[in-house]
């Protein structure tokens, strides 16, 4: 899978880069306008991440013109502003998503996996790690062909936490993940643990080895390594 | 009081005063003229009674006259007077009251003995006719006065509709929605200049506000970029293998910390934002359905606590507002109203007639009353609040003109919200 990120600022750009790297993508990168054209017209690519503000344009007229060209790239659109209208136009233009700076490099890679999980596997898109296998249409998921009754936090937990495999998960990356804009109530930190620890009593009362793993002081990663 | 009123009091004023002016002016001054014909009348007589005694050897036959006017008296030759006119009063017979004479004496000299010549002339008919002409036209031009007053009252309205045109274009002007500000031509001149000197400030201003909410909009960017940088960079750093306990808290205090930057900034965006008049695009926003989505939202962190809801909501409750900011409104009431509960405590939610009622229970305020509402109060017990949240919905409440209480019940331990529309 090939990533194009377009960012005017480089520290972030590498530590984009670096990430998505690490999950096994081809990552470009482009930090002008002009750059991002130039590649985007020369190359073809899965999946771009861009910035709305850049020096020498907006990168809202990069996805005009991608678009006309009707290629099935998917858009993640990373912006400080955090303006509805932004967010429509960019939308309206045909991006998939939309995040506000800051944001958790996590959260954008479960993002991007989850915009090409829609526009490369059509009609039967599955997220399997080990013997779990999630079937996202449904919301379901199921060990070993046997289903697991999730709510809905735990299912969107669970999927977070796939996409995010073997990383270390920070407890304010999965509260925003789970709750957005009202994640400021998920303060306490036992209150994201509640819900953990009940994912983690389901899968493993279906037999699933415990893969949710407590890194204290940091966070949570799920991973089938001890 | 109208401008029309004012110039009609004091135009009233003047002419009143001016009528009267005029009026003993012009009486003054055909008494003095009249005095003047009079006295010339008086000598021309005088000089036909002196011509006629100077031919008349006998003066007893012209001393027949049976008015006494002129009246002859014989006065011996060293007496020599000349013409000397005064004012006096007589009985006029006819309309049985004094009136006013003009007399003349003087002394024609003859022999053997000169006479003493006493002419005398009412004048009490022009003084008469004096008056009448005077007040008639003080009169006149008292009429004229008003009626000059009420033609100006009568075009009042047609002259000044174009002001009224303007003030009303003014009235609606909303910055943000940039109402254009081109007003008609007129034919009054003073118009043209006020609508044109209004044009240019509201362009001024119109651009100064675009400006200025660039630059909120850019500082908010340009101070997330940052955040973002540091954030991935403190990510990076905590995924990396092998990271002793103890740096592990730093980086994870280091990115709690961050986050409550990144929160306090854009709440201070979007206060800046409502300020601004920046969501001003409303719709009929559906609350009832609001208030339920909202609070099944935050069902989750209620159960966490054992925080009982009740709710009370009447279907189809509807208020014209940005739906953004009903969303963050009410969200925010809710939101205060579990972190601010009690363990095991309860809400109670009502949506009904037009009104919104959110009690929760919880400890009395730490701080008065009437700072609630206020920037950056926090509660003690809860540093990792903004304190932007209550500034915000009285922000909210102030552009939409709700009306928002808040009451504490001291023997139920319930501090309770009302927002009425």
């Amino acid at each position: 899978m090939k990533i194009l990120i377009i960012e005017d600022e480089p520290s972030l750009l590498l530590s984009m880069q670096q990430y998505l790297a690490e999950e096994g993508y081809l990552v470009s990168t482009a930090n002008t306008f002009r750059e991002a054209i130039e590649k985007v017209n020369d190359y073809d690519y899965d999946c771009l991440v861009v910035d709305i503000t850049l020096p020498d344009g907006s990168g809202l007229d990069i996805i005009k013109e991608l678009k006309q060209e009707k290629t099935n790239v998917g858009i993640v659109i990373v912006s400080a502003k955090n303006s509805l209208d932004d967010r429509l136009k960019g939308l309206d233009l045909g991006a998939d998503d939309y995040l506000t700076k800051p944001f958790h490099l996590s959260e954008l890679n479960a993002r991007i996996k989850s915009v090409l999980r829609r526009r490369f596997f059509e009609g039967n898109p599955k997220i399997t790690f080990q013997d779990i296998n999630i079937l996202p249409e449904n919301q379901e998921v199921f060990v070993q062909d046997e289903l697991v009754e999730l709510t809905r936090k735990e299912y969107e937990l669970l999927v977070f936490f796939i996409s995010n495999k073997n990383r270390i998960l920070s407890k304010s990356a999965i509260a925003e993940h789970l709750w957005g804009d009202s994640m400021d109530l998920a303060d306490s930190h036992d209150f994201i643990y509640t819900h953990i620890k009940n994912l983690r009593r389901k899968l493993i009362e279906k037999g699933c080895p415990d893969y949710v793993k407590t890194r204290y002081g940091a966070g949570y990663s799920f991973s089938e390594k001890s | 009081m109208k401008l029309l009123l004012k110039t009609a009091i004091y135009l009233c004023l003047a002419s009143f005063l001016m009528a009267i002016l005029g009026v003993f002016t012009l009486k003054g001054f055909i008494h003095k003229s009249t005095i003047h014909e009079i006295d010339e009348l008086l000598i021309s007589h005088f000089k036909k009674v002196e011509k006629k005694i100077k031919n008349t050897a006998n003066s007893s036959f012209i001393m027949g006259d049976l008015d006494d006017n002129p009246y002859l008296q014989g006065v011996s030759n060293t007496m020599i007077i000349n013409p000397i006119f005064s004012d006096s009063t007589e009985i006029d017979l006819r309309e049985n009251a004094l009136v006013k004479i003009r007399v003349l004496k003087a002394t024609v000299q003859s022999k053997p003995q000169n006479y003493l010549v006493t002419i005398t002339q009412s004048y009490e008919e022009f003084e008469e006719i004096s008056a009448k002409l005077s007040w008639g036209l003080g009169l006149y031009f008292l009429g004229f006065s008003l009626l000059l007053l009420m033609i100006n009252f009568l075009i009042y309205r047609q002259l000044w509709k174009p002001f009224y045109e303007i003030i009303n274009h003014l009235r609606n002007y909303q910055l943000n929605k940039s109402t254009p500000t081109i007003f008609k031509k007129e034919t009054t001149e003073e118009f043209n200049l006020l609508s044109q000197a209004l044009h240019q400030m509201t362009e001024r201003i119109s651009k100064q506000f675009t400006l200025q909410k660039e630059f909120t909009e850019n500082a908010s960017h340009e101070i997330q970029t940052p955040i973002a940088v540091i954030s991935a960079e403190l990510e990076t750093l905590l995924g990396s293998e092998n990271l002793p306990e103890k740096e592990t808290n730093h980086i994870q205090k280091s990115m709690d910390s961050l986050q409550k930057l990144s929160q306090l900034n854009k709440s201070l965006l979007l206060l800046t934002k409502i300020e601004n008049n920046q969501f001003s695009e409303t719709e009929e926003v559906n609350l009832s359905n609001l208030v339920k989505n909202l609070l099944e939202m935050y069902q989750d962190f209620a159960e966490h606590r054992n925080i009982k809801i009740s709710q009370e909501i009447q279907l189809n409750q509807t208020l014209e507002i940005n739906p953004l900011l009903a969303e963050i409104l009410i969200g925010n009431l809710l939101k205060n109203a579990i972190r601010y509960n009690q363990n095991g405590g309860n809400i109670r939610c009502v949506l009904k007639d037009k009104q919104l009622t959110i009690s929760n229970k919880g400890d009395s305020l730490p701080f008065p009353e009437t700072q609630l509402f206020n920037r950056f109060i926090k509660h003690p017990k809860h540093p990792e609040a903004t304190g932007l949240g209550l500034a915000i919905v009285k922000q909210i409440s102030e552009q939409y003109e709700l009306k928002i209480t808040y009451q504490f019940d001291e023997m139920k331990q319930e501090h309770t919200f009302r927002v009425k529309w």
